[in-house]
Formats: C-alpha cells, structure tokens, sequence
C-alpha cells in the first residue's frame, strides 16, 4: 500500500476508522458494496453471497454479545468469575456515588482509573489519577451530557440514553443521576494492544501512551515477543463474552519479556471494536493487513468466495435520497475529484433522488469518499445510501 | 325512616394520586390525596353522585400504605349500604357508618399493622374519613336537593374566602421588600394580609414582627395584617407566650393592626383565653365536618377572637368546598383559609358541595391508583386478558418481563443461567455452551441489523430495494426545515414527520395535513427527547398500526395497536373510564406500566370530540384520548394473528430477511384491512424493530397471547446446538446464589415473602459476607420469577449477579429462612 496517502487516513476519526478499512477492503476485494449511513456495510460476491459489517465489525458479531462488551461492570464481572485478571474495582452513580467512590479509592489505593460504566469502549477514560482531587476532574468532564463531551462516540448499536438530563446545584446541565461511571485500580507495566479475530490473536501492540486517554503516540509489534501463555490469556479471554468475533483488548504488563506466570498482569480494557487506528499509528500497512484479515476469516466462516484483489478499482457508483439531486451535482463532483477520484456523472434522477457515476480510484479512496458522503460531510448533503458495483 | 327517602350506593370507587407541594423548608415534596366519588341511586331511580377528597398527612398519622388499604376496604363496605338523606337522619347514618368503619376495617386484618421496626401503629385514618364523609355528605345533600351546608344545619352566611401568602425570603430587609410587593400587588382591598413564615422564627424576633410591620407599613395602609406560622417547630407550646406579646405592643388606632393566628386542635371553648387573636381550626383533626359542626354550633366566642378554618395545601377542590359549606353553616366562623399557591380548575353543579373534582389534576398525576366496588372485570365491549403471572412479575417493575421472559424460558428447558442485571443474563447447557441474552438482544441478531433498523431512512432504502411496501420518504439534517418543507409539497400531503433513529413512537407527529401544521409538528420534534436527530418527512399511509413479530422465517405474533380510548357505559365520566382503564391495564404483565398518558394531546382529542373529562360518554361510544398507537402512550393491544391475510406475512418476512442477520424483528406494518389481501389496499412497513419488545404479544390486552419468548429461545438453543430438554418443564428446581450486598440487608425476609406469596418451596440463607443461596421449588412462573427478582432485592441490597442452577426438588414443605452456613473450618 505504498501509494496510500497516510494524511488522509490520518484525518479519519478513531471511530469511523474500522468501518473504513472494512469498506477498503471489500472493495478491493472486488465485492459489490453497499453503504448506509452509520457506517452499515452490505457487500456481496456475483453469486449473491453477502457479509455485512457495522463500523468495521462483522455481523458474526451479535447484537447481545456487543451490547454485553459495551457494560463494563457485566464484562468485568464474567472475567473474575472465570478467572481473569481484572484490577480491583466497582461501578457508581455520579447522582449518588461520588463520596462512596472516593472512599473506595483509598480503600484500593492509588492510583486508580475513572471511564464511563456503559458505552463505547476505549474512550474518555481517566487513567493514573492519584488522588480525590483527580477523581474530580475526571466526574467533571463525565457529568458532561454526552452530546456535548468532545471524546463521547457512540456506535450504532450502542443503547440510547432516554433518561432527561439534570443540572447540578450551581444550575450547569449534567448527565442523568442514575449514570454510572466505573473506578478501577491502575497497575503498573506497559499497555500492550491486542486484536483477537476469531479467536485467534493476530497483533500485540506495545504502547508509549495510554490508548484509552487518546496519549497514544507509538507503538512497536510485539506479538513475536510475548510468552505463548500471555497469548493464551488473551485468546481465552476474547471468549469470555460469547458470540463476538472480533474483540480487541489492553493489557497491562509489567515486563514483556518475562513469562505470564512470573508476573500479574491486568486486563484493563476488552472492546468489540477493532480499533485498527492504533495499528495505523504504528504502520500504516498493519492496518489495512488487519483489515483485510477481517473480512477474510469472516468470508472463509461464512463460506462467501471473495473474488481477487485488486487496490484499484472502476465502476458505477450509485447515490441515493439525495433531496436535491440536480443541485448536488458539482459539490458531489467536486469532492469525489479532491478524493483523487476519476468521477464522471452518468445519470441524475431529480424526482427519485439519485445519481449515478462513472468513477476510477484506489480502493481506500473510494472507501474515504463514501464514508464522507454518507456521513454528510460532502457540503452537507444526507446522502443515505451509496452503491458501488466494480467493472474490473 | 321508609325506603322512599334513602339512597343505596351503587358504586363507590377511590383514585389516589400524588400531588407536588412544599416542604417547611422550601423543598419539594409529594403528597398524596384521594378522589372519593359515591354514586347511589334513589327510590324513583334518579342516580345522585358524590364526591370526596381525603388527604394522607403526616400531621394525621396516616401513613399512606394502610391508609389506602382502609379506603380500598371502605369502597367495598359502602356498596349496597342505605344512607338517609333527610336532614335530621342523614348525618347520624352518615356518622355512625363512619365510625364504625376504622374499627372494622383494623379487625378484618390478619394482623396489626407494624411500622418498619415491627412496632404497632396507631391508625386514625382522619383523612381518609374525612373524605369518605365529604362524599357522602356531597351525596345525600345531592338527593335531598340541598346543599351540604343546608344538609348541616342551614346557610347562614357567606364565609371569606381568605388568600395565605408564603413568605419566602429569610432575612429581615427582604421579607419587607415582599410584603410590600404583596400589599402593591393585592391592591387597595382592605382585607386582611395573611403570611404564613413557615415556622421558622425564635420567640424573640417572632415577637418583634408587629413592631417592624408597623413601622414599614404604618403609614402607608390601614390593612390588617395576620402573622401565621412564625414559630419553630419546637416552639409550638409557646404559641399562647407569643399571643400575649402581640398583645401587648399596644398600637396606635391610626396603625394597621398585627394580629397572631394559631392552629387549634382542641375544643374551641377551651380556648377562650386568646385575646385579639385568630384561631385556625383543621376539621379533619377535630373528628370530620359533622363533629366539628357539633362542636361550633353553640359557640359564641368573644369579639376579638376570629375562628377560620384551614384548608390543606396540596387540596384540590372538593376538600375546599367541604370547608366552605362547613364554614357557611356554622355563624362562629368567619372564613377559610387557603394557601396563595393553590390553584383550582372546579367545574361547578348545583347542590352538594357545588363543584365538581378537578379530574384532570388527578389524571395529570404522576402517581395514581384506583380501586372500586365491584369487579374491574365488568366492562362495556370485549373483555381483556387477566394473567395468572402477573403477580410474580409486579417486583420486576414496569419493564420486567423485557429481562425475564427469555431466562424464564432458557430455565424450563433445563439450561443454567447468571444474571447481571434486570435485563442482561447469561444463559449455558451442561456442556458449557453460552448465550447471552440483554433485553430481548440476542446473539442471532448481528450488530449490523439493530444499526440498520434504528436508522429509518435506512430500512427504507433498503426494503425498497427489495421490494416490500414502505412509504415514500426522505431524512434530512436537524435543522434543515426549509428542504423538508419543500419536500413535503413534492410528495403531498398528508405526511408523518419522526425522528432518523427513533424509539417508543417519541417525537413521532402523523397526519400532518398541511404547511402550518408541518411547522407544528417540528417544534413538537424539537422539543421532544429525540429533537437533535435528523429528521424525517414521509407520506402518511391511510391504515392501522400493526406489529407483527418474525421469527426466523416465520410470523409468530401479530396485535393490532389502537390509540388510547375508553368505551362509554352510560355511568362513568371520561376520567372515570380511565382511571378504570388503567386500574384494567395494570392486570396485564406488559402494559401495567404502560398507562393512558392523559396530557395535552388528550385534552385536544377530547375537545375534538364535543367532551371534557366530566362528561360521560353513552353506552358503547368510544373516546378517543390519542392519535399515537404506541402501547407506551396508553395504546391497546388486539391479537389478530389467525386472521392475518397470508400476503401481509410474506411481506413481513421478506423486510426481515432484507436485513442481515435479523433473526427476531418487530415489524410495524400500517395496513388498512389485516384481513385483505396486500394488493388491495394502502399499506407500508414504516418501520423493523430489531430489539423489539417481547411481552407486547406474549400479552395483548385483547385476543390470544402467543408464546413469543419461547418460541424465540427455541430458535436460539436450535441454532447453537444447546443440549436442552425435549420439552418445557412445568415446574422448577433450582438453586440460586446471589452475591453483592446481600447480607445484612433483609435480603432472606424479602425472599421469604415473596416466595410464600408465590407458593414457592425451599429455602434461603446466608453463604458468605456477601452471598445468599437459596432453593426454590415450584411451578416454573413463580420460580422463575422469582430468580429474576433476585437481581433487584430488598431496598438496601446492592445483588452484582445471580448463579442459577438446577438441581432436586426439595423435601421442604413451605420456604424457610436457614440460620447462615457457617464458614467450613
């Protein structure tokens, strides 16, 4: 993937990143795809067999397996009952628990970790906080409304919080009382990164930063490095929660070199998402590797044939629920050109909403392209489906 | 006393609800007041009804538990009961009913009622009583042709009406600054100034009050000013002290002039040392209307003592007219009192009390129960389903068979289970394999398929892709109204407009007809929970609201869903009906939470419809109360699925296998006729539900329940290859263990009650610090239940997970709560 341009990659938020690589990758493999908002996935080979994704996350993924992943305290609590290392730790309310969870910091002692109890995982955690005062800072970006915290992200199949917002006493607008935030002991050792596909542990990132914070800076491959037996942990613990295929999952390790038994390592966070920014940071071919491999180990488990490969890809591309298809023509043209796209329109149907376009680019350019355009960022235009069907 | 001038009740029924007040110290509290109407009939067959507001106070001693279990007792013991209502016989009856009552209603229990440390309770039930008496009072005057003040002994003068004003401000320089704006607002009346100071001054500066208001005030107005309430809480006793201090200060005739009330619970005759004073009398506490008639109807007091009496703050208006009628008979008293606060929306009628309840107020509650004589049962139209389970399902709250129907299943197919929380568990056969389960998430329905369901333009482009019936439509982004307006005269009119990603029917506004009511519709949408999503406009499909549940690749379930309505018997107001609706939906398992939602919307479809809540509909008419058909808004639940016209299923089929890995949906299909053919009607799927709610078939209000969740768990342990038994057990052994904190909490006491409640066997007792096992034995409903309930526990208890297992059905012949297990040494 030599001529990838990385900057543009760069630019793609943490949380549309997977489902990115999941499209890039469909479309050089050749598959027709079809793309809905919320990063839904439809692809099919000329047979009509058809693998989906959301945000990169193979439909082998169940919805009650990802809505389990995304309950901190339900994850924790099946790793302890079946033996996992998870730091000591517990869930309270931010309307009633607050002093109780200070208690229960000294209790464990410093330093200790601070992330919302339910939701998307790998974000706007607190980690390494050494006193009350830090536990503060923490709650007081957590009692933030989620629509207005700069970190929050929530999937497409995340629970929707119906509960009203409250206001504090000094009148500011908060989250319910009844949101719960989880506190944990924070170990010492490396954050090590690890995607789990299928069961099967395919990377191992030793991290400089703390993932979860967004510090991340680097990272270096470690998979080759690591005792078999951490390996094995982390396989077994992919399973703890059944039915997903794909987990990634931070480990803390105090010395990566020395073998699990000689040491206490933690698991500190466990996500259904891929998550494959973080690979990206470190090569950006580890990422699309990842990518691919996702979609290929689904497709061989469904029995799907993937046609060959190909980086570039030409075709016809379908836009659909365009309110203003005839006024959307040049900004649509316009942005596919700045993707590096050959874009030449075909059809326009103003009464149905809908374009049709002759268009040649590499597969991740496409793959950006459409993200952008379903995602409403091409001059705001509420695109709702974009299709492409590959003429090579 | 011959028959001809009685009145036999034919019915009494009893609303509690719970109104917001405030507290002493200015914060928000809940009270709680019940709606008494009495209805009788005379000889000649004219039908009279009678209304009564009882209030359960602290101040009264009356809890609100056994206060509305004695109302509940009181409604059954007045049906069929004669009441003369001739002046000089109806308020003995009517007395002696009451008195009677308590006593009888204490000696039909099974025991005394206890208070939490197990201590008997002394029950008074003043206000209750006071209720009760004001509806039959309001009832006989009806009949008699009276009104109740007549009925206690004559109308012998118009009583004031007299305005409380809270003082809200604490310190000195601010209280005058809202006495003045007071006096500027009350303008150039010369009525006297009441303000209540929420018990909250010393002795001292009590005592300086008159002097200050004089000073401030003197010159300025010749009003009288009544000073309420000053004192502390702990200086009740001094009350009398005070008094003399007031009246001492001495003022000068040009002054206004500052006099002190004082509540009195005793006899008013003993009071007679007040000088210059104002004594505020409670009927309730001095034994009801009729007792303190008694007790004021010789009274003469002296000429600087002024009697009123109090009105409650959180009354509404039946309990204010009781007070007027009562203060109209009785030449000693001189007014009632009312706090500023208290608004009232009385319809008026002639005799009695002269009004009618403010049955909105009631409605609008966020808190009601009902109860009445004779049977919920007996119902103009067709009868709905009442659930054997529904009493194991109750602790569950309002939502709990969404958690528990699916585990109830996994349990009666002999797979063990853990449960985190109410809605999330774990489900594994004796080889290990596991199926979790959260709502009616599964792990047969893939991530995709929820993210495509909940954004509608999505389903939609994506049905039609494959054929299936969905209205014309289009998202745009939240804010964009200008496009949508636009659109909307493309596609005509009428059209729906929704949030992109909606639940539960929120934000959903359908039937738009034109521009000005599209306009409407958005700043509904705006403002509703979800008014910061994108938005949708489509074309309105003329038909019904049905869902019809798929499974796999076959329909399972389908209920037509009907707007909020009552049916008219020719007896009930509108609000009565649905009360009674309510009171009907809380028999079933699903929609016990689900109540008519009487609000603005309501009040529209009723003026709509020629009718308030006072009217009352003829025999058979329908009163429309909403134009959603979500069961969440009060909506009702029709099983149609043996009529289903079989295109109408094929096509729900098809919707969910556009879908990947959909394996249960709810489809919400508008239809014109469930019974015709698809091609001969207007029809469209506006919407799949992937998560959708299981109980709403498994229990409609009306028609078959179908067996929903089991036949969901079977398509799950069929598709996983789970070792499960042959067929569903009937009953249950199992063994759960419960950890969290659960100890030292009442956790065994409250599982011992509600097992024996449920007729379970086995027992219960402490493992651990923090764990409790039990073993219940019994049919698989209760036990089953049961083992879901144990995740929430008593008040205190804090359960993290329930380990279920199977395991022989114990010896034990009852539930018995075994000393702790000892730690093994």
């Amino acid at each position: 993937m030599a001529n990838v341009d990385t900057d543009k990659l760069s630019a793609v938020e943490y949380d549309q990143f997977d489902g990115v690589l999941a499209l890039s990758s469909a479309l050089e493999a050749g598959l027709k795809v079809d793309l809905y908002p919320r990063q839904v996935l439809i692809c099919a080979n000329d047979a009509g067999q058809s693998l989906s994704f959301v945000h990169g996350l193979p439909a082998t993924s169940g919805l009650a397996p990802v809505t389990f992943a995304q309950d901190k305290r339900m994850r924790r609590s099946m790793m302890e009952r079946l033996g996992f290392p998870v730091p000591k730790g517990a869930t309270f309310s931010l309307g009633h628990g607050v002093t109780l969870a200070k208690k229960f910091a000294r209790t464990i002692g410093y330093p200790v970790s601070v992330k919302p109890a339910i939701g998307d995982n790998g974000i706007e955690a607190f980690v390494g906080l050494t006193g009350a005062s830090g536990i503060d800072k923490a709650l007081s970006y957590l009692s933030q409304p989620t629509y207005i915290r700069d970190e929050f992200s929530r999937a497409a199949y995340g629970l929707t919080e119906l509960r009203e917002p409250g206001y504090d006493d000094e009148g500011n607008l908060t989250v319910p009382p009844g949101y719960m935030f989880l506190l944990e002991k924070h170990p010492i050792g490396r954050y090590v990164r690890f995607l789990v596909i299928d069961g099967k542990v395919v990377s191992a990132i030793d991290c400089n930063g703390i993932p979860s914070t967004g510090g991340f800076t680097k990272g270096f491959r470690v998979l080759e490095d690591l005792d078999p037996q951490t390996i094995d942990l982390v396989s077994r613990a992919a399973k703890v929660i059944p039915g997903l295929d794909v987990v990634s999952m931070d480990l803390i390790i105090p010395n990566l070199s020395a073998p699990l038994r000689e040491q206490e390592v933690f698991i500190v966070e466990f996500s259904e998402r891929p998550g494959l920014w973080l690979q990206h940071k470190v090569d950006v071919s580890l990422a699309f590797e990842m990518g691919r491999e996702i979609l290929a180990t689904y497709a061989a488990n469904e029995q799907v044939v993937v046609p060959p490969s190909n980086e570039t890809r030409q075709g016809t591309l379908h836009i659909h629920a365009l309110p203003d298809a005839e006024g959307s023509v040049k900004a649509i043209s316009q942005s596919a050109k700045n993707h590096g796209i050959e874009f030449s329109v075909a059809e326009v149907d103003q009464l149905a909403g809908s374009m049709e376009a002759q268009i040649k680019a590499q597969a991740i350019d496409i793959a950006l392209f459409m993200n952008a355009l379903l995602g409403g960022e091409v001059d705001g235009i509420p695109a709702m489906r974009s299709k492409f069907v590959a003429s090579n | 006393m011959s028959d001809s001038v009685k009145i036999s009740i034919t019915q009494a029924q009893t609303s509690r609800y719970r109104v917001l007040g405030t507290s002493r110290h200015g914060e928000e509290v809940r009270r709680t007041n019940a709606l008494i109407i009495v209805s009788g009939k005379t000889a000649d067959g004219t039908e009279y009804r009678g209304f009564g507001e009882a209030h359960f106070r602290s101040e009264f001693a009356d809890s609100i538990k056994p206060s509305w279990e004695f109302l509940e007792y009181a409604m059954h013991a007045l049906e069929h009961r004669e009441f003369a209502y001739s002046t000089d016989d109806a308020l003995v009856e009517i007395e002696g009913f009451l008195s009677s009552l308590g006593p009888e209603f204490l000696g039909s229990l099974p025991e005394p009622v206890t208070d939490e440390h197990g201590n008997a309770i002394e029950l008074t039930f003043r206000g209750a009583l006071l209720g009760l008496e004001t509806a039959l009072l309001d009832l006989v005057a009806k009949a008699s042709g009276a009104t109740v003040a007549e009925l206690l002994g004559g109308q012998i003068s118009v009583p004031s009406e007299i305005a409380l004003h809270k003082v809200t401000q604490t310190n000195r320089v601010e209280i005058i600054q809202e006495v003045r704006v007071l006096l500027e607002e009350s303008g150039a009346g010369n009525s006297p100034l009441w303000l209540d100071f929420g018990r909250r001054l010393g002795m001292e500066i009590a005592g300086r009050w008159p002097r200050r208001i004089i000073d401030e005030f003197g010159d300025a107005t010749s009003r009288e000013f009544v000073i309420y309430h000053p004192l502390l809480g702990s200086l009740e006793a001094e009350y009398k002290s005070l008094q003399a201090t007031y009246s001492i200060k001495g003022v000068k005739q040009s002054h206004p002039q500052v006099r002190l009330a004082i509540d009195s619970n005793e006899p008013v005759s003993q009071a007679g040392e007040f000088q210059n004073g104002i004594l505020v009398l409670k009927p309730a506490l001095l034994g009801g209307v009729i007792a303190t008639r008694r007790l004021l109807a010789t009274l003469q007091p002296a000429e600087d003592i002024q009697i009123f009496l109090a009105d409650d703050e959180n009354s509404a208006s039946v309990h204010h007219a009781v007070l007027k009628e009562l203060a109209a008979s009785l030449p000693a008293v001189s007014g009632v009192i009312s706090p500023s606060s208290n608004s009232r929306n009385a319809e008026t009628c002639t005799n009695g009390l002269g009004v009618l309840p403010d049955f909105e107020q009631v409605l609008k509650s966020e808190f009601v129960r009902y109860a009445a004589s004779g049977s919920l049962l007996d119902v103009v139209g067709p009868k709905f389903n009442v659930f054997s389970e529904l009493p194991y399902l109750q602790p569950l709250g309002p939502n709990g068979t969404k958690g528990h129907l699916m585990e109830r299943e996994a349990l009666a197919l002999g797979l063990s289970s853990v449960r985190y929380s109410k809605g999330a568990f774990i489900a594994s056969d004796s080889d290990d394999k596991s199926l979790v389960f959260k709502w009616s998430r599964s792990p047969l329905t893939s991530a995709v398929a929820l993210s495509m369901c909940t954004h509608k333009e999505a389903t939609r482009l994506r049905l039609s892709e494959f054929g299936v019936p969905v209205p014309q439509g289009r998202t745009f982004r939240n804010g964009d109204l200008a496009t949508a307006k636009k659109y909307a005269d493309v596609i005509g009119f009428p059209v729906v407009v929704k949030p992109a990603m909606g639940v539960r029917g929120i934000g959903v506004v359908a039937g738009i007809a034109n521009q000005e009511e599209l306009d409407i519709a958005f700043r509904q949408l705006g403002d509703s929970k979800l008014g910061r999503q994108d938005f949708i406009v489509e074309k309105h499909v003329h038909g019904q609201d049905y869902r019809i549940v798929v499974i796999g690749d076959e329909v399972v379930a389908a209920i037509l869903r009907k707007p909020a309505s009552v049916v008219g018997d020719g007896k009930h107001t509108v609000a009565e009906l649905v009360l009674r609706k309510n009171a009907q939906r809380r028999l079933n398992p699903h929609l016990w939470g689900r109540p008519i939602i009487f609000d603005d919307a309501a009040e529209f479809q009723l003026e709509k419809a020629g009718l308030t809540p006072s009217s009352i509909p003829e025999i058979g008419a329908n009163a429309m109360l909403s134009n959603s058909c979500s069961l969440s808004q009060g909506g009702d639940s029709w099983d149609v699925l043996d009529e289903m016209h079989p295109s109408i299923k094929e096509a729900a089929v098809a919707a969910v296998k556009a879908i990947p890995e959909l394996a249960f949906c709810g489809v919400d299909f508008l239809l014109e006729d469930h019974t015709k053919p698809l091609s001969e009607q207007d029809a469209g799927i506006c919407e799949l539900n992937a998560h959708a709610a299981i109980g709403n078939c498994e229990f409609p209000m009306y028609g078959k329940p179908r067996a929903v969740a089991a036949t969901f768990m079977d398509l799950c342990v069929d598709t996983y290859g789970m070792k499960v038994k042959a067929e569903r057990s009937p009953e249950l052994s199992v063994k759960v263990r419960v950890r969290g904190r659960v100890v030292g909490v009442g956790y065994r006491a409250w599982m011992h009650q509600l097992a024996t409640e449920y007729g379970v066997r086995g027992y219960v007792q402490n493992t651990g610090k923090r764990s409790v096992t039990a073993v219940l034995t019994g049919p698989t409903d209760p036990v089953s239940a049961l083992v879901a309930a144990a995740v929430l526990g008593p008040k205190d208890a804090k359960p993290t997970s329930v380990t279920t297992i199977h395991v022989p059905a114990t010896t034990n012949k009852t539930f018995v709560i075994r000393a702790t297990k000892k730690a093994s040494v």
